[in-house]
This record gives C-alpha cells, sequence and structure tokens, in this order.
C-alpha cells in the first residue's frame, strides 16, 4: 500500500470523531518491523496461527510415535530410532521417552495450539475487524504476548533435546514426580524447562488476555453496542476473563512448585521414598497442588472451547443463511459456562479422598454446566433448521464441531458423577471423552474459523476440495480413533500405560489398539494435506474478486473493509454499525439475502 | 505509552486505566491462589505456629505513609503543581525502597534469630517467607514503575506535553500492593495466634 493512501485514510474528512487519533508511525516499515515484531493485530494473530501450526505438527507426530508403541507393542520401527535417536534404540521406544511425549503432546496441545494457536490467532484477528477498531487497546503489549508465546515454546522445543528427556509426569505435572529432581529422569532439568516455558506461556496469555477485554469493551466503534456484537466476540471477551482469573491461580502452583524443587520448601511433599532412602520433606500435601491446578485446569477448558462455539455460531448461522436462533440466550449460556468453569474444578479429582459430601456439590455444580451448553446446541441446530445451507468447507467444520461437542458432552455426564467416576477416572473413558468434546471439536472449530477467514487473512481462498478430503477423513477419523476407547475404558484399561499387552484383561484390545494407530497415523497426514493447503493458497489459492470482498456474504464488519487493508483495518473512516449481527433476510435494495451491519435501518425499520 | 491507540470518548474509561484494573483483578487471583493453599495446607495439621518478626510491623507502617504521599504526589501532578508532585514522588520513591529494606531484614530476622529454615518441615515458616517474598516481587515493580513514570513526565514536560495518566496508574497501583500487603499481614498475624 503506498504512504499515498495511507494519508487520504487517516485524513480529516472523517466524519465521525471516533479513533481518528491514529496515527501511522510506520510508512516506510522494513520486513523485520512489518513481519517480524509487527504491531498490526492481523500480522499477530498469523504468527500465533502458524507458531500453533507447527506446534499441531510437533503435537501430532509425537501421539503418532505412541501409538505406534501402544498399536504394535511387539514391533519396532526405525522410523522412532530416526526421529529420537538413542531414546528409541533399535526402533523400539524407551519408556521414559513414551512418558515423556504424552506430557509434551497434553502440553503443547492445550496449551500451544488450542489456547495460544485458537484464541491468540481469532481474538487477534477478528477482534478488532469486528467491533471496528483501527487495532487492540495496546498494540505494544499485543506484540509481546507473541514474542513471550515464542520464547515459551522454544524454552519448550529446547527441553525435548537434554540428556534426561524431557518432563515425563503427565501434563498436570502432579508432584512428587514433578517436585523431587530425583523421582524420575522427567523430573530433572526437563521438568525446570516445562515450569520456565510455562510461565513465559501464562505471561503471554495474560498480556493478551488483558487487551483483548479492553479492546471490547473500549474501543468499539459507534453503534456498536454490546448487544450488536457478534458472538464470535462474546466468545473471546469471556474466554479472555476466563484466562485473566485462571492463569495466575496456574502462576501461584508453580511457584510453590519452584520452591519446592530448589527452595527447600515441602508444600507438596510429605514422607517419600526414593530407592529406600527417606526424603527429609514432611506435612505437605500432593492435593493441594491438585486443587490449584485443576482451578485453571477446569476453566482451560471452555478458554478452549468457547473461541470455538463464538465462530461455530457465526459460521453456522451465515451458511445457513439464517439468523442465529436465541442469540440472548447464546450470551447469557456463554456467561453462565464462565460462571460454572470456577466452580467445577475438584470433578477431577473424585478420587483423592475427598469427602463424599464435597464431591457430590461438584457433581451438582457439574451437572448444571449442561444446562448452557444444551441451549446452545440447541440454538445451533434449530439456526440450521430449515436453512439455505451452503457447504462451504468452513461450514462442514462447524457442522462436525457441533456433532463432536455432542458426543464428546454427553460422556462428560458419565465422568461427572462421582460414583461413575471411581471406576471410569483414568481409564481410557476418560482420554476418550476430552479428545473428543475439547481436542477434535475444539480443532474443527479452528478449522472452521481457518477456511471461513482465509479470504480475509490473505485475499485468497484455500482450495475446496483438499478443504473436503481434509473434512471427511478427520471426522470419520476422528471417530474411529476415540469411539473404541470408551469401551476400553469402561473394561477398566487404564490411560498412560506403556504396553497393554501382558494384561490377560486388555489384551484381548490388542487388535483394537492397532486399528485406532492405524486410523491415528492417516489423520495424521491428513492434517499435513491441510497444512499443504494453507501455505500454497496464500501464493497461488483463488483470488477473492471486488473492491470490499465479502466472499460468503456475510454481515459483519470485518467484511466492510478491502482485502489485505494494512495496519489500521479501513483506509477511510470506521463504518458505523446501525443493526444487529445476524440480519439474514430478504434484502428489498439489492435483492440478497442479508443486511450488513453498516446499513442504516430504513424507514419505518424497526431495529431487531 | 505513545503505542496506544485511543479512543476520545470522555464517557469511557481510560484504556490503560482499564488495563490496570483487570490486571489488579488478576494479580488478586494469583495471591488468593497462594492464601487458598495456605488455609488448605493449615487444615491438614502438622503445623507449627510462629510469630511475625517485628521488622514487618515497622515495613507496614512505611508502605501505609508511601500511599498516601504517591496520592499527594498525583494529586498535585493533576493540579500542576509541579514542585509538590516531585518532592511526593521521592519521598514515595524512598519509602518504597525502604519498605523492601524492612521486609528484606524481616527475612533475615526470621532465618538468623527466629531460626526458621527452609528444611521441609514447616510450613507456616515457608509460607511466611513465600508470600513477602512474592509480594515484595511486585513492590519492586510499583518502585520501578514510579522510577519510569518520573522519567517518562519529566521528557513530556520538556516537551511540554502534560498528561497525569501515568501518574495515576502508577499511583492505582501502588496503593494496590499497598492495600495487598496490610491483607496479608493481617492474615499472617491473625493465624499466628489462632
Amino acid at each position: 500500500m503506498s504512504n499515498e493512501t495511507h494519508n487520504t485514510a487517516h485524513g480529516h474528512e472523517a466524519h465521525n470523531d471516533h479513533n481518528d487519533d491514529h496515527h501511522h508511525e510506520e510508512h516506510h516499515q522494513h520486513f523485520f518491523n512489518k513481519y517480524v515484531f509487527s504491531m498490526d493485530h492481523k500480522i499477530i494473530s498469523r504468527q500465533f496461527l502458524i507458531t500453533g501450526m507447527f506446534w499441531a505438527i510437533a503435537g501430532g507426530l509425537m501421539s503418532v510415535f505412541f501409538r505406534l508403541q501402544l498399536g504394535f507393542p511387539e514391533e519396532s520401527f526405525q522410523v522412532l530410532s530416526a526421529f529420537l535417536g538413542d531414546w528409541a534404540k533399535g526402533g523400539k521406544m524407551d519408556p521414559e521417552m513414551y512418558y515423556g511425549l504424552v506430557t509434551i503432546h497434553g502440553t503443547v496441545l492445550v496449551f500451544f495450539v488450542l489456547t495460544a494457536g485458537l484464541s491468540g490467532t481469532f481474538s487477534n484477528f477478528l477482534i478488532p475487524l469486528q467491533i471496528g477498531a483501527r487495532d487492540m487497546a495496546s498494540p505494544f503489549l499485543n506484540m509481546l504476548s507473541y514474542w513471550f508465546f515464542f520464547a515459551a515454546g522454544v524454552v519448550m522445543f529446547a527441553s525435548l533435546f537434554v540428556h534426561t528427556g524431557p518432563a515425563s509426569g503427565g501434563w498436570t505435572t502432579y508432584p512428587p514426580l514433578s517436585a523431587m529432581k530425583e523421582a524420575s529422569m522427567g523430573s530433572g532439568i526437563g521438568m525446570d524447562l516445562w515450569l520456565i516455558s510455562m510461565t513465559l506461556f501464562i505471561i503471554s496469555s495474560l498480556l493478551g488476555g488483558l487487551n483483548y477485554i479492553v479492546t471490547i469493551l473500549n474501543m468499539r466503534t459507534k453503534g456498536m453496542s454490546m448487544k450488536r456484537l457478534p458472538l464470535t466476540i462474546w466468545a473471546f471477551l469471556f474466554t479472555a476473563v476466563l484466562g485473566v482469573l485462571s492463569f495466575p491461580v496456574l502462576l501461584s502452583a508453580a511457584v510453590l512448585l519452584i520452591f519446592d524443587r530448589h527452595g527447600g520448601t515441602s508444600f507438596y511433599l510429605s514422607e517419600i521414598f526414593i530407592g529406600g532412602q527417606a526424603m527429609p520433606n514432611v506435612g505437605g500435601s500432593a492435593i493441594l497442588y491438585q486443587h490449584l491446578f485443576w482451578f485453571l485446569g477446569h476453566p482451560e477448558v471452555y478458554i478452549i472451547m468457547l473461541p470455538a462455539m463464538g465462530m461455530a455460531s457465526e459460521i453456522l448461522a451465515t451458511n445457513a443463511r439464517k439468523p442465529i436462533f436465541g442469540y440472548f440466550a447464546m450470551v447469557i449460556s456463554i456467561l453462565g459456562i464462565t460462571v460454572l468453569a470456577f466452580l467445577v474444578w475438584a470433578h477431577h479429582m473424585f478420587v483423592t479422598g475427598m469427602s463424599p459430601f464435597l464431591g457430590g456439590v461438584f457433581v451438582l455444580l457439574t451437572l448444571l454446566i449442561a444446562i448452557p451448553s444444551a441451549v446452545k446446541v440447541f440454538n445451533w441446530i434449530v439456526t440450521i433448521w430449515k436453512g439455505n445451507i451452503r457447504f462451504t468447507n468452513g461450514m462442514l467444520f462447524a457442522l462436525g464441531f457441533v456433532s463432536l461437542f455432542i458426543s464428546g458432552g454427553l460422556t462428560g455426564i458419565f465422568l461427572g458423577n462421582s460414583a461413575l467416576d471411581i471406576h471410569l477416572h483414568d481409564t481410557y473413558f476418560v482420554v476418550a471423552h476430552f479428545h473428543i468434546v475439547m481436542g477434535i471439536s475444539a480443532f474443527f472449530g479452528m478449522f472452521a474459523g481457518v477456511y471461513h477467514w482465509f479470504p480475509k487473512m490473505y485475499g485468497r481462498f484455500m482450495n475446496k476440495t483438499l478443504g473436503y478430503i481434509h473434512f471427511f477423513i478427520t471426522f470419520i477419523g476422528a471417530y474411529v480413533i476415540f469411539w473404541p476407547m470408551h469401551y476400553e475404558g469402561v473394561a477398566g484399561m487404564p490411560r498412560r500405560y506403556y504396553d497393554f499387552s501382558s494384561w490377560q484383561s486388555f489384551s484381548q484390545f490388542g487388535d483394537l489398539n492397532k486399528m485406532i494407530s492405524i486410523a491415528a497415523i492417516v489423520v495424521f497426514f491428513a492434517q499435513l494435506l491441510f497444512v499443504f493447503n494453507y501455505f500454497v493458497s496464500i501464493w497461488r489459492g483463488k483470488k477473492v474478486t471486488g473492491e470490499k470482498p465479502n466472499p460468503w456474504d456475510s454481515t459483519t464488519l470485518e467484511w466492510t473493509t478491502a482485502a489485505d487493508p494494512g495496519h489500521g483495518n479501513w483506509q477511510g473512516p470506521i463504518p458505523e454499525v446501525h443493526r444487529w449481527a445476524y440480519d439474514f433476510r430478504e434484502n428489498e435494495v439489492d435483492g440478497t439475502d442479508f443486511i450488513m451491519q453498516d446499513v442504516p435501518l430504513r424507514e419505518g425499520e424497526e431495529e431487531h | 505509552m505513545s503505542t496506544l491507540i485511543a479512543t476520545d470518548n470522555s464517557n469511557k474509561l481510560n484504556s490503560h486505566k482499564l488495563l490496570m484494573y483487570i490486571a489488579i483483578g488478576s494479580m488478586t487471583m494469583m495471591f488468593a491462589g497462594w492464601i487458598s493453599a495456605y488455609m488448605v495446607r493449615q487444615g491438614q495439621g502438622r503445623w507449627e505456629h510462629i510469630h511475625l518478626p517485628s521488622a514487618f510491623y515497622i515495613s507496614t507502617a512505611v508502605i501505609l505513609v508511601s500511599s498516601l504521599t504517591i496520592h499527594l504526589a498525583a494529586r498535585a501532578h493533576k493540579n500542576k503543581k509541579f514542585g509538590s508532585y516531585k518532592l511526593f514522588l521521592l519521598v514515595s520513591m524512598i519509602l518504597g525502597v525502604l519498605f523492601l529494606a524492612f521486609q528484606y531484614s524481616g527475612f533475615l530476622e526470621m532465618y538468623n534469630e527466629m531460626g526458621i529454615k527452609l528444611n521441609g518441615n514447616n510450613a507456616a515458616g515457608e509460607f511466611t517467607y513465600v508470600i513477602p517474598f512474592v509480594h515484595g516481587l511486585h513492590a519492586l515493580g510499583g518502585v520501578i514503575a514510579l522510577i519510569v513514570v518520573a522519567v517518562s513526565n519529566s521528557i513530556k514536560t520538556k516537551r511540554n506535553k502534560y498528561s497525569s495518566t501515568g501518574i495515576q496508574i502508577a499511583a492505582t497501583y501502588w496503593h494496590f500492593v499497598d492495600a495487598l500487603w496490610l491483607f496479608i499481614f493481617l492474615f499472617l498475624l491473625y493465624n499466628q495466634q489462632a
């Protein structure tokens, strides 16, 4: 973009005095400032997305490796020794490395991919564009947020290469494995690096969250009242609130853990013997760590889910050509989920010996979450009911999201009951439940978002055919991988075990495990297809046409600006908003079936 | 601060101030984590009560006074009385450093005179080290923030620009650090007798 357009863009002919004191300091931007240390929220969002994709591939590859071990415990694979070196001598994975891979797979997918990669990408990209702001409230903090995330990633990646291996006590890093350096190989320097990485990540996520909240509350364009916000923005707002209030508690847990590791304290440690030697620590409580961890850990699930829900709402309404059903009920359910998210953490701890009465309270609160979740599902289904559905790639993934959310959500009702949880705790039933309901389904929300907003990000479409192939393999594959795990879990097969073949009761699942592993490998390669499609489409994709392209006939503000508007988002004044975000109905003016948010109300027209 | 893309709506709260309020909520949650850890751990027994070092009483008085001086500094800046602004800001910084010094001497008192070592069998003592320590990090951040505000305000004054937002935000943070310490102090004090 030339400097000339920049100047006219921010001239004083703008009729609304809103946001016009924005000045461009980057007229002559070097590559470095524009694409590396950028303060443009659109560039930062792409940085989050691409870094998230790197971690998704790394974390996915780890799962392929340990699925090889689980599916084929008797065999050896050259590919393992190629990647893992001495950790897989002769192609047979070392048990320590198996635990390390399981731990890092969980950590990077939960935090780096589905938190930073999902809400980092789309909160950054969509908040200013959809509320009508030139950028975030503080672009500088926004840039810092990405670079703290990047540093967290570097530290985590480095931990894979230390001689005692990465942290290996599970992604929840319960003490004593995480608190005593001598407890296992991964409890040494690997665990220290994990803690450093997570501390950096928490800072990144707080900086991002603060910015998102302030931007949404303070920087909306004229006419964009809270009740006219698209549901994506409501979802991002409550996601940020959850993060800002729960991540600090994880930090307090981590600080006490660091003191236990290096300060000689025993907050979490008591009466531990290692190799026959009694450790001096007495009186600490490992359960205390679990309380602090899950006070973040449970809201974290909704930090992952809410953005996917928001984007699915937007994409379903747009592609069903119908207003979202129950807008207000949707907002209230997001609020309800946010409040309840803080009150259910102990359902992860039913078997820690808590009082049955306390357990009962947490059962009740946990099952209450079914209400807002069911309201949302009902509204999504009614939204597409008798709609004029366009099966775009984004729409398919949004539909897949709803399907997976229902399937995974139903098993949550089983696990939320403490009586059933005593049997199901730490079995493959849990693995199946959370992978479907928050892993895969959040991934589907993210894919839906990428396919849907790719034209806004790069001014080009992703290849549709590859998108369909990607969808069907992933959708069918997800069920093939995780559905059978429910049966294994009901039979009592425990998670995190290295080899089941020597158990009489679990060796019957040998063939099932093989099938799951093969499906996991197929699905992994289908994701590479998506990555290929993404990067090739950036330069080779079909171009979006029009001065202000709106390829999906959507109503929201991000489609009222040029394909690549540069830093500042609108070349002229920021549009004013006159109506709600889901005005899908007959438009008498141009004969289309939607009216954009910046179109003034017509004479005699009543607002929704 | 120049990176802020500000909205000029007078009916809305300044974005940086709002940012600070939400950040305070976030920090409150972190300390709530430690305080509830204290209570949970205490409830599990095997708990030796300890007394607070006398230096903590002095540091509490110091930080309370500093809150008053920072308030006066912010008010003086708002009323464009730059002489008394500079004086009160300087006094606040000195009191902030004094607070940290007394906290440190409190730790030394606990370690040397009261014999509370970090050897893994005195949870009350461990919490009494850790919670004031992490609070001290926040107070250190506050002192640094005051220095940053002082420097940036003096540059702005030289360029004939005037804004009291910076000092107001720093004052808000400092009041938070003060109130937080008062809470921690009273909490620990209450629990030493219980």
